[in-house]
């Protein structure tokens, strides 16, 4: 079966002081439409973003990305 | 919201008359049979069905309203082919000449409805409500200005330049005005998008897309080299068979040619990484 990569960043950028996707941005270095790309699953980062996130939200990589079958 | 692979080739079929009409005849001809053949197939399911937008939906293409007016976009290409090509038939005397004009009009004509097209879906789609950014307002922009100056020039350079010479007088007016307009409108996007500021900062989004916009514009480079060095070979070998040229290129023509080609390339490059934003990469 396919599998795809999801993510949970919407979900703890408001656990995070409803942070918005601006700010969020601004904290790791990307632009805002990168952000909501890899909101919308529509960009997967590369490992380095991937570990700046899940470094910044203070949470395991494995729950800000989820690795699930299609 | 993708492009299908027929619609890439056909896109790209319809583009290489811009270089090659005669080469690119019999593809450009397959192509679009089948573009016409499958929305046909689809137009009748809509209609027999008469249900939802899904029954248009068979290969991701869009709402009814893109399909119908693609449809409309090829029937009308037909007709001009019909058309045009019974009236140079009879007014023109040679045979050559009316194929050149005949195509580098029907190519303008393909291009601009094909270009208008590929804006509608970029605009209309649900995956596309966000406002554009100031580097997509920057590559449209660009990708505007390419294809005005391309289909400006070359219109005039295929029409009414004298081959033999690089720069005749008609030419040289043509220069100046692309020169003038290409300096003119890329200083007022520019002032436009970003006034003062700075350009935005690239991350690795915008750099991969980037890369892969590149990408698109080498299979480009290499597909239409690779028509007019095919085109130079059959010239070669009709002159060796029957000792006349089919298009008899001088080196200027030649010349043309290459730089059409790397107008077009830069063309696929913003066009692709436009789509690349848009679509979500």
């Amino acid at each position: 079966m396919a599998k795809k990569i999801i993510n949970n960043i919407r979900k703890l950028r408001f656990e995070h002081d409803e942070m918005t996707q601006a700010e969020l941005a601004k904290a790791l270095g990307v632009t805002r439409q990168t952000v909501a790309a890899m909101e919308g699953n529509k960009y997967p980062p590369s490992l380095e973003l991937a570990f700046r996130l899940a470094d910044l939200f203070d949470e395991d990589i494995s729950y800000v990305f989820e690795y699930v079958d299609e | 919201m993708y492009f299908t692979k027929l619609e890439i080739i056909t896109f790209a079929t319809l583009l290489s008359f811009l270089i090659l009409g005669s080469l690119a005849t019999i593809v450009a001809f397959i192509g679009v049979s089948i573009y016409l053949y499958k929305y046909n197939r689809k137009i009748f399911y809509y209609l027999s069905r008469n249900d939802s937008d899904s029954a248009m939906m068979l290969e991701g293409g869009g709402a009814k309203r893109n399909e119908i007016i693609k449809f409309s976009a090829i029937i009308f290409i037909w007709f001009l082919i019909w058309f045009l090509g019974g009236f140079q038939r009879e007014y023109v005397d040679t045979i050559i000449q009316n194929f050149l004009s005949f195509w580098t009009f029907l190519s303008l004509l393909s291009a601009f409805i094909l270009t208008c097209y590929l804006g509608f879906k970029l605009l209309n789609t649900e995956a596309n409500k966000a406002a554009f950014t100031k580097r997509e307002i920057m590559l449209a922009g660009t990708l505007f200005i390419d294809l005005t100056v391309g289909i400006y020039y070359f219109y005039h350079w295929f029409v009414n330049a004298d081959h033999s010479q690089i720069f005749d007088g008609h030419m040289t007016k043509v220069i100046i005005h692309t020169v003038i307009f290409t300096i003119i409108a890329a200083s007022v996007l520019s002032v436009t998008v970003y006034g003062k500021n700075s350009e935005e900062v690239k991350d690795e989004r915008d750099l991969l897309i980037e890369v892969k916009g590149y990408r698109y514009g080498f299979y480009a480079v290499t597909t239409l080299l690779g028509l007019l060095i095919g085109q130079l070979a059959i010239d070669a070998l009709a002159f060796n068979l029957w000792g006349g040229r089919v298009l008899n290129l001088n080196t200027i023509e030649v010349a043309n040619m290459l730089w059409l080609i790397i107008i077009v390339a830069w063309a696929v490059v913003s066009a692709a990484q436009l789509f690349f934003y848009r679509r979500g990469y």
